[in-house]
């Protein structure tokens, strides 16, 4: 798959994204819901509220893919059916490794691409590529 | 003449990005947060090139959306590519077998939907430019409305 907002890069053991100048704002307000999100779903996941932990990954899942965070994708999905299933356990497992998606970045300004943009060091486990 | 895209998005963050992508290529972006705000522009404004559509929407869901859509005189032959993060292929077969024109999944990526929509809009004659194509088939004439010519062909149609 291939994003006008972004490209996907692997060097050195590390796993940058390298996101275009004009879509800087808006990925970095995208990354931002999904962290609020994160702790909507905590939050919900400590009332029992499945419903609007199915919601909340259900958006999440169809953002993660518009963006090209296919990890968030992925996971949001597991997420998703499991709230279905009133799975708690499944939930507890995978909220903690969406959340650093969302929050532990590093940005640095650089050229790799273009002379103007950004790339971001992601966090992402065992990214499938 | 640009061609005028309707997105049907509730997700903000997915319809913010499909705006600044689409108006980077040189569309017009006409926008609807809901099922219910997209129902009322069918029939109101005029009908874009291109619909894209995101099923799960509040209020009236996407296939009832693409259901109005499809029978409103002027907006039937409207492309509409339902935009999904779904990819069950069943209901991808039940979207196409609804109307849809094309099905792309939300991890297809913005380029690869960009592809799908230039591909529609290059095999049909979108509403947006018939305008223009008559105005320039005809010289002198007034470009003549989709909404005119269906009125137009319904009258000789009660006539004969």
């Amino acid at each position: 798959m291939e994003h006008a907002q972004l490209k996907w890069i692997v060097t050195q053991g590390k796993e940058l994204v390298h996101i275009d100048a004009s879509f800087e704002l808006l990925v970095l307000k995208f990354l931002t819901n999904r962290k609020n999100e994160v702790v909507t779903m905590q939050e919900a996941l400590t009332a029992q509220d499945f419903e609007t932990v199915r919601a909340v990954a259900q958006r999440m899942n169809g953002a993660g893919g518009s963006y090209g965070f296919d990890r968030i994708t992925e996971i949001s999905a597991v997420v998703e059916q499991a709230a279905k299933t009133c799975d708690s356990s499944t939930i507890e497992c995978h909220l903690p490794v969406l959340a650093p998606i969302s929050t532990g970045s590093r940005w640095s300004t650089t050229d790799v691409f273009e002379t103007r943009g950004t790339t971001h060091e992601t966090h992402h486990p065992g990214r499938r590529r | 003449m640009k061609h005028t895209i309707l997105v049907v998005e509730d997700e903000q963050d997915t319809a913010e990005l499909l705006k600044r992508i689409l108006e980077r290529e040189g569309f017009l972006v006409l926008q609807a947060k809901d099922g219910r705000q997209a129902s009322a522009l069918i029939g109101t404004v005029r009908p874009p090139s291109l619909v894209l559509l995101n099923l799960v929407v509040p209020y009236v869901r996407g296939p009832e959306v693409l259901k109005r859509l499809r029978h409103h005189p002027d907006w039937k032959n409207i492309p509409v590519i339902v935009v999904s993060a779904d990819n069950y292929e069943p209901d991808i077969q039940q979207a196409l077998s609804e109307g849809a024109t094309a099905y792309v999944t939300k991890q297809k990526g913005s380029v690869g939907l960009l592809q799908a929509m230039k591909r529609i809009l290059s095999s049909t004659p979108a509403q947006g430019r018939i305008a223009a194509n008559v105005a320039s088939a005809v010289p002198g004439k007034e470009p003549v409305s989709m909404r005119r010519r269906l009125q137009s062909n319904q009258r000789k149609k009660r006539a004969a």
